[in-house]
């Protein structure tokens, strides 16, 4: 099962959060791993029982009350043992052709962030709700972060609205719409693209095939945020958001920073936890380099998207070494910069030889004399200027301050467009799904 | 309270959806197979559900088509027609099928015809919008046929469909030729097996369906575009009599005419068209010829088979695809005066026909 299944969507969910909702707010926890499990057992069960092993011995011993900073070997084995799954059956198995289970590195590395908050001096949870927090199923969409302590906060004293699920409702609308419609379209040109013949290539066309990769993946990427903060305030949990606009950062480090921001931050709380992100030292541009490296892991755990985030790494250790000490004197242009600089790297993304990308690669910067503009490319350009306009617009933040704005000013007035806005999305993203299940 | 209002209404709405499937599934005693088919059976109760509005269907066509975006999901949508564009799922596959085809011709020395048929999107050039990227099927098949020469006797299909651009030759919303399509090939085909073609008026044609729809009008979603019309042409200038014989997965099924049209009555009305194409087909005609032929085909065999069966005694058609190792191990190729094969160019980059041909003795 997929999140954005017009089964879950309009028949599992629903049912599962009235259920949920029946409960009492002491029985939640319960009620939240109930719910999960049965989400994971439609999701991967292989994930679920795996999970389900891990998570027994840490259960039991915080049953025991035997979990505790005093007692940290104990601590260290069960970190040990996520750990392990994490790289063994997360990272390892599917470089050898085995399928990759969906969620696992993703929950285990929330229990592996619960465990360490512990052994650093966090009151341990109790059983159930620890075991809620890091099964909720919602947050496998997120990808590798840690949110265990916010899950928990939630879990601990619920606070459900009504407003809060509408806002939930409007979140996971907005992150199916981006996923099955902008993200699917771009993913459509992105295929076009890539069945071009060597010589259909000209220096737009390389430019453009960039740019598709890089709203494709940014719509993906964000729609997977939008979907879990939403499945989160459904349910009455308050997640944060993943993917903070990169395509508008104004340097480098800013940039993969805002491409999955939870995890860089949990990267950073536990190995600098006294530094501060913004500090330019070694240890914080080596915890920039190793979140890229494991985000493009958790894309394609086979590997397919490695060359994609050495690339992006190897910018880091540039900007680094040379582009920070550069002044940025006109902010706006630092963006257009950024966002140029990183667009070769999604070249890399191309599903053809090395050989290939490295002519595509080329093209784009004139080698090899390709021309300037062809045929091919103005038509693409031309079929697709719609799609493009408004997949660079909604990459921007100006929607989302503007939204922002009219929160703060005119409460009433968001209200109603917003919910009239998503009700219309909602009828679109049904549209498009019902068009992909055909 | 407004805001009250605003989450109700998006809530609302979502369990309406739920409430209304679920209340339809149950009055239809529908109920999943356990939890494994769960899944599976929330997808299908909503979908059938959220299809008792047509109109929601529609809003993704017609929202692209509005942006400009006139190919979605791999398909041109034309005034006039839907227009499936080929892509090459692997780019090796042309090149290890020619391998693979020039291996069996000459470890079986075998004389063989060979015919790439192109599909619509690469004759109707004239439905699409102009500098439309497109994969080069003449390209294609001019290396095909290069490449192989000498080793088989090759048909210009693409020529000879090209003439007909402006005719009927394929269906407006499906990926196969018309039966006129058909009569083009076989005019193609006739004059390289040294046969002399039937003219047109020697063939009955009778109209099985008007408002037929195919599958890339189900694919495409977009309902502005007209229906097709299933046409026969049944040879009548001689009387012939054909027998049928569809064999698939150990069971074979008979049919005395070369149109079971009571299959149209069971599902699509094309069924009806040589039974439709399966593992392995064998027509047996009784006619003054007794010349047999092999061919490893698709379904475009449906369009020309009927023609070509005029004039031979028997034809035996094989799917490569679909046909199991045991039926391509059991073919005799000594049994056939011909073997020919025969492939849409979608077919033919798409899937291992080389490998599968290996398998035949």
């Amino acid at each position: 099962m997929q999140l954005t299944d017009l089964g879950f969507l309009f028949l599992l969910l629903p049912v599962a959060a009235a259920a949920y909702y029946c409960v009492p707010n002491r029985g939640k926890p319960l009620a939240l791993l109930t719910v999960s499990a049965f989400f994971l057992l439609l999701i991967d069960r292989r994930t679920l029982l795996l999970l389900l092993l891990t998570l027994l011995p840490d259960c039991a011993l915080l049953h025991r009350d035997a979990l505790r900073a005093e007692r940290p070997r104990l601590l260290d084995l069960c970190i040990a043992q996520h750990a392990a799954v994490i790289l063994i059956l997360g990272l390892l198995l599917p470089q050898f052709g085995l399928p990759s289970m969906t969620g696992l590195s993703v929950l285990s590395l929330s229990a592996v962030g619960m465990l360490v908050d512990i052994r650093r001096g966090g009151a341990a949870p109790s059983p159930a709700d620890y075991a809620a927090a890091v099964l909720f199923f919602g947050r496998i969409p997120l990808g590798p972060a840690d949110y265990g302590e916010r899950v928990l906060r939630s879990l601990q004293a619920p606070r459900p609205s009504l407003s809060g699920i509408g806002r939930g409702i409007m979140l996971l609308i907005s992150g199916v719409a981006k996923q099955v419609v902008i993200s699917g379209e771009f993913i459509a040109l992105f295929r076009t693209l890539s069945h071009l013949d060597p010589n259909q290539i000209a220096l737009a066309t390389s430019w453009l095939y960039a740019l598709c990769c890089v709203l494709g993946l940014y719509f993906v990427l964000s729609g997977f945020s939008d979907i879990a903060q939403g499945l989160g305030l459904i349910f009455s949990i308050d997640l944060p958001r993943t993917v903070y606009y990169p395509l508008q950062a104004l340097g480098l480090r800013e940039y993969v920073y805002r491409l999955n921001i939870p995890l860089e931050d949990f990267l950073h709380r536990m190995f600098l936890p006294g530094a501060r992100r913004e500090e330019s030292c070694a240890g914080t541009f080596l915890v920039s380099m190793a979140s890229t490296l494991l985000l493009g892991f958790l894309i394609d755990p086979t590997g397919g998207f490695l060359p994609w985030s050495l690339a992006l790494c190897a910018l880091l250790l540039l900007d680094g070494l040379v582009f920070c000490r550069i002044p940025v004197f006109l902010p706006p242009l630092g963006r257009v910069i950024t966002f140029l600089l990183t667009l070769p790297a999604y070249l890399l993304l191309l599903p053809v030889g090395l050989g290939q990308r490295l002519e595509m690669f080329g093209a784009m910067f004139g080698i090899g004399g390709p021309e300037l503009f062809n045929s091919t490319t103005l038509y693409l350009l031309r079929s697709n200027i719609v799609l493009l306009l408004i997949g660079l617009l909604f990459s921007s933040s100006l929607f989302d301050r503007l939204g922002r704005l009219t929160e703060r000013q005119f409460p009433r007035l968001w209200w109603l467009a917003s919910s009239a806005g998503h009700l219309a999305l909602l009828v679109v993203a049904t549209s498009f799904l019902l068009w992909n299940v055909r | 309270m407004l805001k009250h209002a605003a989450s109700l209404c998006l809530a609302g709405a979502i369990l309406l959806v739920c409430a209304l499937t679920a209340a339809s599934a149950f009055a239809r005693g529908s109920l999943p197979d356990g939890i494994s088919g769960l899944t599976a059976w929330s997808n299908q109760a909503v979908k059938e559900q959220l299809q008792k509005f047509p109109l929601l269907e529609q809003i993704a066509p017609t929202l692209l088509l509005g942006v400009g975006a006139k190919e979605q999901d791999g398909i041109f949508i034309t005034e006039n027609y839907l227009l499936e564009n080929i892509l090459p799922v692997d780019r090796l596959t042309a090149s290890e099928n020619i391998a693979g085809i020039d291996q069996f011709l000459i470890s079986r020395n075998l004389p063989a015809v060979l015919m790439l048929i192109p599909t619509a999107c690469a004759i109707k050039q004239q439905e699409l919008p102009a500098n439309a990227v497109l994969y080069n099927q003449k390209a294609l098949i001019s290396d095909v046929y290069s490449d192989l020469a000498g080793l088989v006797t090759t048909v210009d299909a693409y020529s000879a469909l090209f003439a007909a651009k402006d005719q009927y030759t394929y269906y407006r919303t499906e990926s196969n030729l018309t039966g006129l399509g058909g009569y083009y090939l076989y005019g193609a085909l006739a004059s390289r097996l040294g046969l002399s073609a039937r003219p047109l008026d020697q063939f009955e044609i009778e109209h099985l369906e008007q408002d037929y729809y195919g599958d890339l009008y189900l694919r495409s979603n977009y309902k502005g575009i007209r229906p097709d019309l299933v046409t026969f042409y049944r040879f009548s200038r001689y009387d012939r009599q054909y027998f049928l014989s569809h064999t698939a997965n150990g069971e074979t099924k008979n049919y005395y005419s070369l149109f079971p049209t009571h299959l149209a009555l069971l599902g699509s009305p094309v069924s009806a068209l040589l039974g439709g194409v399966g593992q392995r087909l064998d027509i047996s005609v009784v006619s003054p010829f007794e010349e047999s032929m092999l061919i490893f085909g698709d379904e475009t065999a449906t369009a020309y088979l009927p023609f070509l069966a005029v004039h031979y005694g028997q034809i035996t058609l094989v799917d490569l695809m679909q046909a199991d190792d045991e039926q391509l191990a059991a073919i005799q190729l000594d049994d056939y005066n011909r073997v020919m094969l025969a492939f849409s160019v979608d077919y033919f980059i798409n899937n291992p026909i080389g490998e599968r041909l290996a398998l035949v003795p």
